[in-house]
């Protein structure tokens, strides 16, 4: 690209690199530019936003430790609030929590892995049962009998000041 | 330089005459900065046109979510607090440019033959933003923009003979509510920007096509 511009109309010094119209065009455009693209940048990164967005839990408190039993599942409801934006709504749910060596516990999916039917804990012969299919599972959660393909869902928590809170995301299966 | 890089979109779009006849024109002695506030009333425009629509990304035209949906904008989306901030001062740029415009236009008797129609069609544009203020200013849906609107609205009701169906058809229906929320929601976003782009269309094209009017002499 030439810098000497010969077809400008106007009078033109020979010589001069870049003619003065031309260079206000390019102060102008390049302004223009900026400002542009300052605008966009943030419209785009607006739009964008989700991609990198945290989605940080809630965590609800649903019972005191010394509320669960050793050895002995217990089942649990609670209001789990769910942040959509700048919505919060609110899902009743529930969770069987086992207390296995006092001070061990897990939060157990309440929905059988097999088709989401609700087991409940056979006292006597000391496993979960589904009424559903005959599904059966163990304390660890791990399937002894029926159609179920794989051990309980379980559930993400903490416990803090001997409260368990439960933030309603799943975080493995089985033992 | 006989063939610019430009060479094949302008042999299919011819946009280096039509830009050109848009961008050198000629323009009388004495032309300055009173003769820029229309085009810097079109840049609020244009930037509030986009600010607006990726705000609406993340609102929610219902009491029960509009303000925390312009909470949500404000503190939690990624530049959402900067480009609502931009939205927000642009509107009352425009505002002012627009009123500096009609003014110098009027000072210097710019209105006149053959540009009547060119001050109608800004007299409606003036019209249709101060609608798209009035409206806009409804939408955070806190304590100011509720009493405003209650405040504007009843203004409107105090207009003779036909001031109470005024304010009822603003308000759609007898209190400000969830009604007046998506009335002035819908006329700030789908009905008065489609509006003022068709008029501002014209009104800039009119400009271009008759040139900027002579400043009178002293
Ligand atoms: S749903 Fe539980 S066994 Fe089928």
């Amino acid at each position: 690209m030439s810098f000497y511009r010969k077809d400008e109309p106007g009078e033109e010094p020979a010589g001069e690199p870049v003619s003065r119209k031309r260079f206000l065009a390019y102060l102008v455009g390049g302004i223009s530019g900026v400002i542009a693209a300052t605008v966009a940048t943030p419209l785009v990164g607006y739009f964008l936003s989700p991609l990198w967005r945290k989605h940080p839990p809630i965590f609800t408190p649903v019972a005191r430790v010394e509320e669960i039993p050793v050895g002995e599942p217990t089942f649990i409801t609670y209001e789990q609030r769910v942040r959509d934006g700048w919505y919060i709504s609110t899902l009743s749910k529930g969770a069987w929590i086992v207390n296995k060596n006092n001070g061990e516990f897990i939060v157990y999916d309440p929905r059988c892995t097999h088709l989401n039917c609700p087991y409940y804990w056979d006292r006597d012969k000391g496993m979960f049962q589904c009424p559903c299919h005959d599904g059966k599972f163990d304390m660890d959660g791990n399937v002894i009998g029926g159609p179920p393909p794989r051990p309980l869902d379980r559930l993400e928590f903490t416990i803090e000041k001997g409260s368990i809170l439960v933030s309603g995301q799943t975080v493995g299966e089985g033992a | 330089m006989a063939k610019p890089e430009t060479g094949w979109l302008d042999e299919r779009l011819g946009s280096k005459q039509l830009l050109g006849s848009f961008l050198y024109r000629k323009v009388p002695k004495g032309v300055g900065w009173w003769q820029t506030m229309g085009s810097a009333t079109l840049v609020a425009f244009i930037l509030l046109l986009f600010t607006g629509a990726f705000l609406m990304f993340n609102y929610s035209p219902s009491p029960d979510h509009a303000y925390d949906s312009i909470q949500y904008i404000t503190n939690v989306v990624q530049f959402g607090g900067l480009i609502r901030s931009i939205h927000f001062w642009s509107s009352s740029a425009m505002v002012v440019l627009v009123g500096l415009h009609g003014l110098r236009t009027f000072f210097m008797a710019a209105y006149k033959y053959p540009r009547e129609v060119t001050w109608l069609i800004g007299t409606l544009l003036f019209l249709l933003v101060m609608g798209s203020s009035f409206t806009g200013y409804l939408l955070p849906w806190d304590q100011k923009a509720y009493w405003a609107t209650n405040v504007g609205t009843g203004i409107a009701g105090q207009a003779p003979l036909l001031g109470p169906w005024i304010q009822e058809i603003l308000i759609g229906g007898a209190t400000i509510g969830a009604q007046t929320l998506t009335r002035f929601f819908t006329l700030h976003v789908a009905i008065i920007p489609p509006l003022i782009i068709l008029l501002a269309g014209i009104h800039i094209f009119m400009v271009v096509r008759q040139g900027i009017s002579a400043p009178p002499k002293k």
